[in-house]
């Protein structure tokens, strides 16, 4: 059923059409408030320097689902042309400068594995945690804020 | 003693039971502002005690309403999220429920209480395209996260020392002034 999904020796490809979806599986419930759906933040996790998504040019949405612990859960879109590519605003000049990269990065078992990428003063290390927990708290509002919900979680 | 919730205009608004809540000056001022709910309590003293109660007749209220939401945290386990989230600890919990006792005005009732993926309570106000979440968390730090919703968005710590009027009215003042002004 997944097997679209192998890599198969296929190339990397980090061109995104800017009308390309990027798919997000997450466990919270959808807040409706004065007939408006909203994500919420909580529903977002930021806590490493890489987010994992699927990209739509190589797999539907609902191919999230061939990842088993994410069956049940809901499925977020960005549009990529939406997402905030390029250096993060910062309130503090003192900060450090976080630049948020969209990747193309494909695995044996899921040719459509992307990541958003956070560079901190242009060094980018995937397996450290984000440090400042502000700063995480503000990426995650923003990408609740332009995400659209695919589907809902049924757990 | 029994005790009687009554509007301003003196329209019985039902029995809110035994139980004596105190009423800080912070919650005072609050109801000097906003639409004033006394209770009215029977007294071995001639006449009656009048105490405004509005905020914590709605705090009763609102905790009662997220009993569910609370029991649910309660039970979930690590990595909730499948990103390997920590469950919400029990004194994260405890403490937004503080949060939300003292925050029991009607303007103030939560959108949202749910896990945080930092690992502890997420507490979240809506109104129009407006968000503030406050996040309560197991480490014992306390942020704030506010949008306006067209693109402007920041984020702070608060110092909360004890879960008193005290501690909480910046925070109430931040969600206040975000959400109306």
């Amino acid at each position: 059923m997944c097997e679209h999904l192998l890599r198969n020796n296929r190339p990397v490809v980090q061109e995104f059409q800017s009308e390309e979806r990027l798919y997000y599986a997450f466990n919270a419930e959808i807040v409706e408030e004065e007939g408006r759906r909203i994500v919420p933040a909580d529903a977002i996790k930021v806590s490493y320097c890489s987010i994992s998504v699927n990209r739509s040019q190589f797999s539907k949405p609902e191919d999230l689902y061939c990842i088993k612990k994410f069956v049940g859960f809901g499925i977020l879109a960005w549009k990529k042309c939406e997402l905030p590519i390029g250096e993060l605003k910062s309130d503090n000049p003192k900060a450090a400068k976080y630049e948020f990269v969209l990747s193309h990065e494909p695995l044996d078992d899921n040719y459509a594995h992307s990541e958003f990428q956070f560079y901190k003063n242009g060094t980018f290390k995937r397996s450290t945690r984000l440090p400042d927990l502000l700063e995480r708290l503000k990426i995650r509002m923003a990408l609740s804020e332009i995400a659209v919900i695919h589907k809902e979680p049924t757990l | 003693m029994a005790g009687v919730a009554l509007k301003k205009s003196y329209t019985d608004m039902g029995t809110i039971g035994e139980k004596k809540f105190h009423l800080s000056k912070f919650r005072a001022r609050q109801l000097e502002k906003s639409n004033l709910y006394f209770r009215v309590t029977e007294s071995d003293s001639p006449g009656l005690n009048v105490k405004f109660v509005d905020s914590e007749f709605a705090s009763i209220q609102n905790l009662a309403e997220y009993s569910d939401v609370f029991r649910k945290l309660e039970v979930l386990e690590d990595d909730w999220d499948a990103y390997g989230s920590e469950a919400p600890a029990r004194s994260a919990i405890t403490n937004a429920r503080k949060f939300i006792l003292f925050l029991g005005e009607t303007n103030f009732k939560p959108d949202r209480i749910a896990a945080s993926p930092e690992g502890g309570v997420s507490i979240s106000y809506f109104r129009e395209k407006k968000t503030f979440m406050i996040e309560i968390l197991n480490s014992g730090d306390v942020s704030g996260v506010k949008s306006d919703g067209e693109g402007s968005i920041s984020a702070e710590h608060f110092i909360i020392e004890h879960y008193d009027s005290v501690s909480l009215e910046p925070i109430y003042q931040n969600i206040d002034r975000h959400l109306w002004d």
